[in-house]
């Protein structure tokens, strides 16, 4: 199958007036056409970064400072902010996660979509306010006329959200970065608009890199999952291996704090809970990158670790085998 | 059963769109009592940020009662209502968007008992301090800024500023909808806890079933501005009646990807009259809208599963 989108070791920082702060590190992983992987990872854990760096959105006090981002074998990296507003919006689009800022407020929704169209030069303009509506009852509305002639104030946080998807897939783009499209949704318009896009890559053979913190979306759409933290990745495997054998306590510990039905606990298990209760050093969730153990320094090892095939996880407690330093 | 706190009786909020007027909540009836944690789903749209707001008289009912602890809150204008306030509060989805970003914390949580003109400005500051404890936030957020914080330490301080009123109602309006799954769980945690401590009333507004469930004693279920069903949780969750609840259950995503394609059959829902439903209640506090009919057909197949068991 074809690499769509091939990340290698990608770092990018941020600075401020006092330093310089890494938010993502050393992040690699690819995602083949057709294909829906996942980035998973609490608030903070630098999946918006992975993706505006994959996008070139950085904001001003951002910066690659290595690593390659390729789409189709190109390195976006290296190219011009002109070169890339062409592959943005025509083949790589982006679904953001808070339809407020996303959307104009002054402007009716249905000239938003019809502008993107107009822009992309997708449909002869006679056409686009068909195609305007088309898309707007794809994403689950009803009365698409009406929404056509209203603004975003007038709509409820999920009809707004709707609105931005239909704007993503007006450019039928080859790889769709969906950053938690659906958080502000309930869960029978987050399946059908899941369903939706589940449907339209399949028949186009597009991409999905779908960031959430949702594991039971992960569970019903991506193909594979990387689970992130603090900037890292800490497991990484194809999602029924990832479910039926979590190893990172991290990993461990979000899908614990889920609430399920057929669960009878009175409170929810948190993430420091697990770490704590899965021996890792001092309840951190995460190994330092130097520690004692037995009188010997030892540096937790920087590469991620095949546990099973093709099931990776980062090192985080001293009872896996390092080797002396 | 605990005494009734709020009584709410055909309550309906009408938007005016353009020429048209939307009937967002239409003909609501139904009782919270004290201390329980009564959980409101619906889809997108279905009413549930109007009902909360139209209940805590932030917004103005077309018709329809709304009754707290005997006092009829419907009618009084914003002068009278400001004597009641403190004992309800509202706790929304987007910490971002309702607290000032121009305010300390301290200042945020301590603004609603300026308003009530409540203590002294000492007492009023150790009260502050009081509450950061309570939510679990560190002594040293009273100085910060609303910028300098996560989403779930924002909505920490939202809760507090909830809470330093002492209110006997709380509406959590969609409260870790934002949150990341790890935060929410610790939100949550929190919520309950306050609740045994302070002895709150909740209604709990969301569109996750799984969060409802955690959270609720009883659930009501809106669609398209109408209450279709309202019962004990479990009621609810074991025993749906109207198609609608149904629907709803079967769409709880289920966290396994082994039963990927496994989905329950979807389930056929009728297409909602335009006049609000009538409830029936058919039995342990079990409230649905339904037809004679249905209501018959419901009983048998009742008596059915008791003969077989
Ligand atoms: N413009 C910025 N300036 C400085 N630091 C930033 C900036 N944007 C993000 N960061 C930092 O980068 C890290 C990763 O943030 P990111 O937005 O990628 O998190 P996330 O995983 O998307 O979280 P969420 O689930 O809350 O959206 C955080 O520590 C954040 O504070
Ligand atoms: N200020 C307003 N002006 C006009 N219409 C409104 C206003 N607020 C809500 N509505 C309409 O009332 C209906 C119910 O909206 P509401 O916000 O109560 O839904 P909700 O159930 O809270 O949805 P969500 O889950 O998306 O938050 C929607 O059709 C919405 O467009
Ligand atoms: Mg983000
Ligand atoms: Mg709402």
């Amino acid at each position: 199958m074809v690499t769509m989108l091939d990340v290698k070791n990608l770092k990018v920082m941020f600075h401020s007036k006092q330093a310089e702060m890494v938010a993502v590190d050393e992040v690699s992983f690819s995602v083949r056409a057709g294909e829906t992987v996942a980035l998973i990872g609490e608030s903070g854990s630098g999946k918006s970064v992975t993706s505006q760096a994959i996008m070139g959105l950085l904001p001003d006090n951002g910066r690659i400072a290595g690593g390659e981002v390729s789409f189709l074998n190109q390195n976006l990296v290296k190219l011009s902010e002109k070169e890339m507003r062409r592959i943005r919006g025509m083949k790589i689009s982006m679904i953001f996660q808070d339809a407020t800022v996303s959307l104009n407020p002054t402007m009716k929704i249905g000239k938003q979509i019809v502008e993107g169209l107009h822009y992309h030069q997708l449909f002869p303009k006679k056409e686009s306010k068909g195609e305007a509506l088309r898309l707007l009852s794809i994403v689950g509305f009803e009365n698409p006329s009406d929404i056509y002639h209203q603004y975003p104030g007038e709509l409820s946080g999920g009809m707004k959200q709707r609105a931005l998807i239909a704007m993503a897939i007006s450019c039928e783009p080859q790889l769709v970065i969906a950053d938690e499209p659906t958080t502000a949704l309930d869960v029978t318009i987050q399946k059908q608009i899941l369903d939706l896009m589940d449907d339209y890559k399949r028949r186009t053979e597009t991409s999905i890199l779908l960031i959430t913190h949702d594991f039971g979306l992960v569970s019903e759409y991506a193909d594979r999952v990387l689970v992130m933290y603090e900037g890292k990745i800490v497991e990484a495997a194809d999602v029924f291996t990832l479910f039926r054998n979590p190893v990172h306590p991290y990993t461990k510990g979000l899908m614990n704090s889920i609430p399920r039905i057929e669960d009878p606990r009175v409170m929810l298990q948190t993430v420091r809970d697990m770490a704590v209760q899965e021996g890792t050093f001092e309840g951190r969730v995460f190994a330092p990158e130097v520690f004692s153990k037995d009188g010997v320094t030892y540096h937790a090892p920087s590469a991620l670790i095949e546990v099973e095939k093709g099931h990776f996880v980062r090192f985080f407690t001293n009872k896996m085998e390092v080797s002396r330093t | 059963m605990n005494k009734k706190l709020v009584e709410i009786r055909n309550l309906s909020t009408q938007f005016k769109k353009g020429a048209n007027i939307h009937k967002a909540i239409e003909g609501i009836t139904f009782d919270v009592y004290e201390g329980e944690s009564l959980g409101i789903v619906g889809e997108s749209g279905s009413g549930k940020t109007t009902l909360g707001r139209t209940i805590l008289r932030l917004l103005t009912p077309f018709h329809g009662t709304i009754q707290f602890d005997g006092i009829d809150l419907s009618s009084m204008d914003a002068k009278q209502l400001r004597v009641w306030r403190k004992d309800f509060q509202m706790i929304f989805q987007n910490p971002y968007e309702s607290l000032s970003p121009r305010l300390k914390v301290g200042e945020i949580i301590e603004e609603p008992m300026v308003i009530q003109k409540m203590l002294t400005p000492k007492e009023r500051t150790n009260k502050v301090y009081e509450m950061l404890e309570n939510v679990g936030l560190p002594k040293s957020a009273y100085q910060k800024t609303i910028h300098e914080f996560s989403g779930g330490q924002r909505q920490r301080v939202a809760i507090a500023r909830a809470l330093v009123m002492n209110p006997r109602l709380v509406i959590a309006d969609e409260p870790v909808s934002a949150l990341d799954v790890s935060v929410q769980a610790q939100i949550l945690n929190l919520l309950k806890e306050l609740q045994t401590e302070f002895n709150l009333t909740y209604i709990f507004i969301s569109h996750d079933l799984s969060v409802v469930h955690h959270m609720s004693d009883r659930v009501g279920v809106l669609n398209k501005g109408h209450m279709l069903e309202i019962a004990a949780k479990n009621e609810i969750y074991q025993n749906p009646i109207h198609p609608y609840t149904k629907s709803l259950l079967a769409s709880i995503p289920k966290v396994n990807p082994m039963m990927r394609g496994l989905e329950a059959e979807p389930v056929e829902v009728p297409p909602q009259p335009p006049y609000p439903p009538h409830l029936i209640d058919i039995g342990n506090d079990h409230y649905v809208a339904a037809d004679v009919i249905e209501i018959q057909n419901y009983r048998m197949n009742k008596q059915v599963h008791k003969s077989e068991s």
